[in-house]
């Protein structure tokens, strides 16, 4: 072929381009309180590749739970979604009704809830516990014989690297770790697109939480699932994420790739968080970002991070990292206009005025 | 051995004066009734002694089910041992008269782990501050004892008026772990037994909560029992750590011996474990030691199913408690050849460095 269109694309340029699977725009969501609006997720977007794992940190009660439940429409009132859309692989979840959306859970976006271990029912073993799942989100008519689906259990745990005798146990008689793979089964049971998982090892000792993140890769890529990881452990971030968002106060400040985020933070949440990694050589002091998180009720004027942030404050220790920039910043803009998420570079997405003229 | 000769009480022998609280040979077991097989051993034979004096951070760490959790329950009297006693200032736990216990609940307080579980969900979180207030006359009016409520929120990074006047389902996971710490803070106890006080806040926050029960046992004095997964937050604030494995002490004494230099093959496991944060740096692919299912053990070391160094003693019969070197003690049969002695409580071995 000779016309211009027809260049050949890459792997990458594909990528790129088509492979979009999750695509969240302006969500914001509230929740209805007798002291006002709390407004947990406020004009949130960003885009997911398929196959893509996403970490998604940010202080607690920055939304991070409310954006995931709302994702799968699993929040529950006062939560209301005020706005926005989300598509999954071409579909606008929000418009959806509500069998519809159930049908879509698990199939097609299956969630590892917060205390996942916890989430499983006592009085049920294992096997009951899966193919439940599997009958809730299948339609009617459609559900497969026994045989088939107790093969589809033993499948499932192998798949988790748990021994097929498992099927017969409760929860009780496994271990954390292992109930976490449960869960995991669980959650992968209907093959689906997109896994969201909040927090799903933050009771397990690292041994475990090792192996079950490295299961839930493997099931991921054999799936070519994307995953949503919502954590603070930026340790696990590390070891787990292609890209990672991070919020503040409702707000997406930063999407990066998850190298561009360690080497080259660029917001100034994002920085401090990266300074204030603890590590095992040196015993250090222990520095948090000064002051309180704000109200997500009236939040502060311009931008949320201002009366915390080190650069607006002029803070001794990161002025030699931020004098140029800083020089340039108009700080005014700091207390009067809340910065908006913008792209500095392909899929470097920054919400600061210190960039205002590089985007 | 010389070191056997140490200040060092036999075993079951009188309790230690110097010790404000001390568990002695502590068993827990749960379950029962007339299947064997539904028994669990929670906590293993346990000594250890909270000091009077410069009582220090103790990081108590292991695995969700490694009874930790069950460790700091027994520590405040919450549930009572199966096996073995429990002292507070000398005087068995079981039998306190009603002053004593009084004073035993404002002395030792807990920061509990769970945030979705201690509240009681139909009172409003001004409730979880105000009793203890009340209840211990910390204020000798309505405004101070709001001034004090007020004082300890912030301290944890919340907001007053976002805080009071809601249901615990109001706030974020991270948000009622930290009234839990504020609860605390108000009492300024003499021990303070925190349960994964920190596991789901942010790093930043996470710092700032650390730093702050640092500051209560530095400045007042006020041993911190520290509960936790994270090795790397109990090497950045204690001074001591045990390592618990399915109920058992299986490595102790000084934290950054026990972290840099692991002797036991599950701290071993656990520290190299740990997710680095370096994206340049990821962990492993190797998956061994995995628990599958099938390998539970109810005699010899319980960490035998799983351990790469498995010898055929280690399946038979629970290994001791072995002194390694001056500040760390192993609970392996690798370090029988060498051990400077067997550990009978193991504040023993960090009155060694103390
Ligand atoms: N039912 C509710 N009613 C009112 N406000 C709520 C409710 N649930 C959560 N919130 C508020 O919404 C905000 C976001 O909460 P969310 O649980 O999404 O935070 P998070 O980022 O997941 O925090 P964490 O890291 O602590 O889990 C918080 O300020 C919280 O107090
Ligand atoms: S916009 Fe201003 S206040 Fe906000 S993070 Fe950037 S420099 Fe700081
Ligand atoms: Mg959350």
């Amino acid at each position: 072929m000779t016309t211009a269109e027809a260049v050949p694309e890459t792997a990458l340029d594909r990528r790129r381009t088509d492979d979009v699977l999750l695509e969240v725009e302006n969500l914001r969501v509230y929740y209805d309180t007798d002291a006002g609006q709390v407004k947990a997720v406020d004009d949130v977007s960003f885009t997911l590749r398929r196959g893509e794992r996403m970490g998604l940190v940010g202080e607690s009660g920055s939304g991070k739970t409310t954006m995931a439940m709302a994702l799968m429409r699993l929040h529950k009132p006062p939560a209301v979604i005020a706005g926005g859309t989300v598509t999954l692989d071409g579909v606008k979840l929000l418009d959806l009704n509500d069998e519809e959306m159930r049908q879509t859970r698990l199939r097609d976006i299956a969630l590892v809830p917060q205390g996942a271990m916890n989430s499983l029912n006592p009085v049920y073993r294992v096997r009951d516990q899966i193919v439940d799942g599997i009958k809730h989100h299948t339609p009617k008519g459609e559900m497969p014989g026994k045989e088939v689906v107790n093969e589809r259990v033993y499948e499932l745990l192998n798949s988790v690297g748990l021994d097929g005798n498992v099927a017969d146990m409760y929860p009780h008689e496994l271990s954390g770790g292992m109930k976490q793979r449960v869960a995991l089964a669980v959650a992968t049971s209907l093959r689906p697109k997109m896994i969201l998982a909040d927090e799903p090892t933050s009771a397990l000792d690292v041994v475990v939480q090792r192996q079950i993140m490295l299961t839930l890769e493997q099931l991921q890529q054999e799936m070519q699932a994307s995953v949503l990881l919502v954590g603070h452990d930026m340790g696990l971030m590390a070891q787990f994420a292609d890209v990672l968002g991070v919020m503040y106060a409702g707000h997406l400040v930063e999407f990066a790739p998850i190298a561009e985020i360690f080497e080259d933070p660029k917001h100034p949440y994002t920085k401090k968080l990266i300074s204030s990694l603890p590590d095992i050589q040196v015993k250090g002091t222990f520095t948090g970002i000064e002051g309180l998180p704000p109200t997500l009720v009236v939040p502060p004027p311009g931008c949320r991070f201002h009366p915390r942030c080190p650069i607006y404050n002029d803070d001794e220790d990161f002025r030699g990292e931020f004098v140029d920039l800083r020089g340039s910043l108009d700080t005014g803009l700091c207390t009067t206009v809340d910065p908006p998420l913008k792209e500095m570079e392909p899929r470097r997405w920054v919400a600061c005025h210190l960039y205002e003229g590089d985007a | 051995m010389a070191t056997q000769t140490l200040d060092r009480p036999a075993p079951g022998s009188a309790t230690d004066e110097d010790n404000v609280l001390e568990l002695k040979n502590v068993t827990k077991v749960f379950g029962g009734g007339i299947m064997r097989r539904n028994l669990t051993i929670a906590v293993d034979n346990v000594s250890m002694g909270v000091p009077k004096a410069n009582p220090g951070i103790t990081a108590v760490a292991g695995e969700s089910g490694s009874g930790k959790t069950t460790l700091a329950r027994l520590m405040l009297g919450i549930i009572p041992p199966t096996e073995g006693s429990i002292l507070f200032n000398d005087r068995d736990v079981a039998t306190l008269s009603r002053r004593e216990r009084t004073e035993f609940r404002r002395e030792v307080q807990p920061i509990m782990q769970d945030p979705f579980e201690v509240y009681n969900p139909f009172y409003k979180v001004d409730h979880v501050l105000m009793a203890p207030v009340n209840n211990f006359g910390l204020a000798r009016n309505k405004s101070e004892a709001r001034d004090l409520v007020v004082e300890s929120l912030e301290t944890v990074g919340l907001r007053h008026q976002e805080t009071l006047g809601r249901f615990p389902h109001q706030l974020s996971g991270g948000q009622r772990q930290r009234i839990m710490v504020a609860r605390a803070l108000l009492l300024k106890p003499r021990i303070i037994v925190a349960d994964e006080p920190v596991s789901m806040v942010d790093a930043s926050l996470r710092a700032t909560i650390l730093g702050s029960i640092d500051l209560l046992n530095k400045e007042l004095g006020i041993a911190v029992i520290y509960i936790t997964h994270d090795l790397t937050t109990a090497f950045q604030i204690s001074d001591n750590i045990l390592v618990m494995y399915r109920g058992s002490v299986v490595e102790t004494g000084r934290v950054e011996d026990v972290i840099q230099n692991p002797q036991h093959p599950y701290t071993q496991l656990l520290v190299e474990s740990i997710p680095r944060p370096d994206p340049k740096e990821r962990w492993g692919r190797d998956m061994a030691s995995q628990e599958t299912g099938s390998d539970v053990s109810d005699v010899g070391c319980r960490f035998a199913p799983r351990c790469p160094f498995v010898m055929s003693e280690c399946t038979v019969e629970m290994p001791p408690l072995y002194r390694t070197g001056d500040t760390q003690a192993a609970q392996c049969y690798l370090h029988r050849e060498g051990s400077l002695g067997d550990v009978m409580s193991v504040s023993d071995v960090f009155k060694s460095y103390a």
